[in-house]
């Protein structure tokens, strides 16, 4: 140990020695882990979210129309039923796929919506979208953590930055409440810097190297997964746990759907930066003649509905389909076609899947 | 603070720097407010224990020089124990022993506190300096500046390694010019333990919890596996955290002793405690076992000796039966090994040459510290005794990838190849396999390792909140 007096600090070449070296050591750490991020695929976050991904660059011919959203899509709209109507009742050929996918959040669906405009079949006419609700995706389980995987970050580029961080804002005043927002932001951030230098996401692309490339495609390969024939724990945990309880959630919804649907409420505050957002990517659509529609579903989150029914009234009648009203649809919200209080059982996918194609059928080809 | 965190990455950098920036006679300075600062960033109130900890021990050792006859220093060492036990038991235990009188008949009412971070181990480094000073090992620091700060050094204020006053006090009055070597070598220890905890020890636990939190749903493989993945978790956890902390203090100039020595290449359970926590280990050795009379005595008086230490010692680890038999396990472990074998004369710290009955040894060591590990993990003794009955039901049909059901092959694969890279790196360690090929000149192959390790640490790390384990002891 050597022995020194008062200023020890200074640039010798011992410490320029380190410095130097410490950089070296970053630039290849980080141009490593760029090289990774570059050659691994963009969506391998999650098996679900890249196997629909890689199906439908595999398929693009053969597909004009593409669903996206969360679980609520991917179990509650299905292709060959919402296909088959419009070719019946409208004499239209629609070829859909169904991009939704469990668990995402806003961010994440409005990356995919983004990545199907640059990338999306050259076919690709329409882009139905859940509105889907910044309360939810403020929770921490979007922000941190979700489903054990980088699904919280892959998707959070600048522009998605942007996004998160106006809507928090926006979310605040129109909500009139005070939201975590140093929390939130420092998640935002964190998860952002993280996406940027592959933080924890190399196992993710193990997996996804060594996946099963047909899970989450579904039975007919298009992406719609039936509850009715899932066997995952999640998805009988949730049934089992629907059954039991007695809190009928699904009358809890069918209330709340009223209060809030029931008719246009003026004046409420709503998240403007959202709602511009919603917007933008509409027109980012038509510039590529692509026809982008907000579908509200039915069984959303108890807290969303006043939200979203806000929202959704102050969008323009082209750009939107609901079937979350339980006055005007009151089957989803009965015991008959629920699955677990969140999700439509088979059933109920198809008698959605029908009044969703006929609103659309009548939005877009009576129009013409 | 949490090492593992971004606060942790800006706090070390800024101190760092600082650190040899300023005139070397205010550093200490600021070291004691880095260490306060570190530690009330979790719960600023907490630190006024630490802060009466720091003021009863200065004065009473102070007060301790001062008396001529032994009689006179018992009694401040008697207020040093019972300031810092009295604090641990309150903080720590009193729950633990009121709800255990509830059997009893007795109804004493709970607690409702937070256990403050690291008290067990700045409690033990702050009661070792008095009872060396009541021994007459060294003299009372005079400086309360100083010893505050080896009371508080952040590096090991939260969970060690347990400093001893004769090694880290004079240290602390030294000023260390910066030295490459040094600060390279701590940079890579540093780097090796966020490798262990984020990479190893925070990828099992998901297993580990899925098992140990829900042990009626587990059997046979699935439960060796998660026991055997919570040996290299604790020890991934509580060896990174140490490797860090003794990283952090040598970039800074200070040597910290070393906490762990391979554990499971111990050939004996001797050995493994040489080897396993060795800071506490050796404070419950000098403090404990020794002043009760060692070895040195009658047989009987030498094994209630040796189980009286490891019950305290697992006393130590928590609150909690589990911890006792966990302790009273391995002090049992002890006394059957002594009474069945000769004496071990060699060194566990010197390199060894390998064979097949040292093999055996290494094995069989590790699965009786194993079966002592579940009841160091399960919640409840019932559940501990629980998962040992479940774990011989071993059926075919497990031998298969997918055995854990929230745990996909490919992690499961990755586990397994982890715990098998540590033990090569530590097999090459303890044997000394080709250490002069790789780390003893400069070659770009070495770059090549240093790369990959911080791209390992980075892109295999495990992010979230998971606290280290010692956290809570």
């Amino acid at each position: 140990m050597e022995k020194e007096n008062l200023f020890t600090f200074n640039f010798n070449s011992a410490m320029n020695k380190l410095m130097i070296k410490l950089l070296i050591l970053a630039v290849s750490v980080a141009g490593m882990l760029s090289l990774i991020g570059f050659l691994t695929p963009r969506f391998s976050a999650g098996i679900v979210v890249g196997n629909k991904q890689q199906s439908l660059l595999e398929n693009l011919g053969n597909y004009n129309t593409v669903f996206v959203g969360t679980s609520r899509i991917n179990h509650g709209l299905d292709p060959i039923v919402f296909d088959e109507t419009i070719r019946k009742e409208f004499d239209q050929d629609i070829r859909s796929f169904n991009f939704g996918i469990a668990g995402a959040s806003l961010g994440e669906v409005s990356y995919i919506v983004d990545y199907l405009l640059e990338n999306g079949p050259e076919e690709m006419q329409y882009i139905l979208v859940e509105l889907c609700s910044v309360e939810a995706s403020l929770s921490d389980k979007f922000c941190v953590e979700n489903l054990k995987s980088s699904r919280n970050k892959y998707w959070l580029d600048q522009k998605r930055l942007e996004l998160s961080l106006g809507n928090l804002s926006s979310q605040q005043s129109a909500q009139k409440r005070r939201l975590d927002n140093r929390t939130l932001k420092k998640n935002y951030y964190t998860n952002y810097l993280e996406n940027i230098f592959q933080v924890g996401m190399l196992e993710d692309y193990l997996s996804f190297a060594f996946r099963n490339k047909k899970r989450g495609l579904g039975r007919n390969q298009n992406g719609f997964n039936s509850l009715d024939n899932n066997q995952f724990a999640t998805a009988l945990d949730g049934r089992r746990a629907f059954l039991n309880n007695g809190l009928e959630i699904e009358v809890k919804k069918a209330r709340a759907s009223k209060t809030h649907f029931g008719k246009p409420k003026d004046g409420i505050a709503f998240n403007k930066h959202y709602h511009k957002h919603l917007q933008s990517l509409e027109k980012q659509a038509a510039a590529k003649n692509i026809r982008l529609i907000y579908i509200v579903p039915p069984l959303l989150p108890i807290s969303s509905y006043e939200e979203l029914a806000v929202l959704h009234y102050n969008l323009p009648t082209r750009m939107k389909i609901n079937v979350a009203n339980s006055q005007k649809y009151p089957e989803f919200y009965s015991r008959e076609y629920v699955w677990d209080g969140n999700h439509l059982n088979e059933e109920g996918a198809t008698l959605l899947s029908k009044e969703i194609a006929r609103i659309f059928g009548q939005k877009v080809f009576k129009a013409k | 603070m949490l090492f593992h965190s971004l606060s942790f990455a800006a706090f070390f950098v800024v101190i760092v720097l600082l650190y040899y920036v300023l005139p070397a006679k205010f550093r200490w300075v600021l070291l004691l407010l880095g260490s306060y600062f570190f530690y009330m960033c979790w719960r600023p109130e907490y630190a006024v224990l630490i802060l009466l900890s720091t003021v009863v021990d200065y004065l009473a050792a102070l007060q301790m020089e001062k008396e001529q006859h032994k009689t006179g220093r018992k009694k401040w060492l008697f207020l040093s124990l019972f300031v810092n036990l009295g604090l641990l038991f309150t903080f720590k235990y009193y729950n633990f022993f009121s709800s255990s009188l509830t059997g009893f008949g007795l109804q004493l009412p709970l607690m409702e506190f937070l256990l403050p971070v690291g008290i067990s181990f700045y409690t033990f480094q702050t009661l070792s300096y008095t009872i060396e000073v009541y021994q007459g090992n060294i003299k009372a620091e005079r400086h309360l500046g100083y010893f505050a700060l080896y009371v508080s050094f952040f590096p090991q204020l939260v969970a060690g390694p347990i400093e001893r006053p004769q090694r880290l006090l004079p240290q602390l009055k030294q000023t260390f010019a910066f030295d490459y070597e040094r600060v390279v070598k701590g940079l890579k220890m540093m780097a090796w333990g966020f490798f262990l905890k984020l990479v190893i020890a925070d990828r099992l636990a998901p297993v580990v919890d899925g098992v140990y939190n829900s042990p009626t749903d587990f059997i046979g493989l699935q439960v060796i596996l998660a026991t055997i993945f919570f040996a290299f978790q604790i020890f991934g956890d509580f060896a990174g955290y140490s490797l860090i902390a003794i990283g952090t203090a040598k970039v800074l100039g200070y040597e910290l002793m070393e906490n762990f020595r391979r554990p499971y290449l111990a050939t004996s359970l001797r050995d493994f405690w040489n080897r396993w926590h060795i800071s506490l280990s050796s404070w419950f050795r000098d403090y404990v076992y020794i002043p009760l009379g060692g070895n040195r005595t009658v047989k009987w008086k030498w094994s209630y000796n040796i189980l009286l230490t490891f019950l305290l010692s697992g006393l130590w680890h928590g609150a909690n039966w589990t911890f006792l038999i966990w302790g009273a396990l391995h002090g049992i472990y002890l006394l059957i090994e002594r009474m069945i074998s000769k004496p071990d004369r060699s060194k566990s710290n010197q390199p060894t040459s390998f064979s097949l009955v040292k093999c055996f040894q290494i094995i069989l060591t590790f699965f009786l510290v194993c079966v002592a590990w579940v009841f160091f993990r399960a919640n409840t003794v019932a559940e501990a005794f629980m998962l040992l009955k479940a774990s011989f039901q071993i059926r075919p049909e497990q031998f298969d990838l997918t055995l854990f059901r929230s745990t996909s092959a490919t992690e499961l694969l990755l586990c397994l190849f982890l715990i098998c890279f540590l033990m090569i790196s530590q097999l090459r360690q303890e044997f000394e396999w080709g250490r002069n090929w790789l780390f003893e000149r400069e070659s770009p192959l070495r770059w090549v390792v240093y790369i990959l390790l911080v791209v390992a640490i980075i892109g295999f790390g495990v992010y979230g909140k998971r606290e280290f384990i010692y956290f809570q002891f």
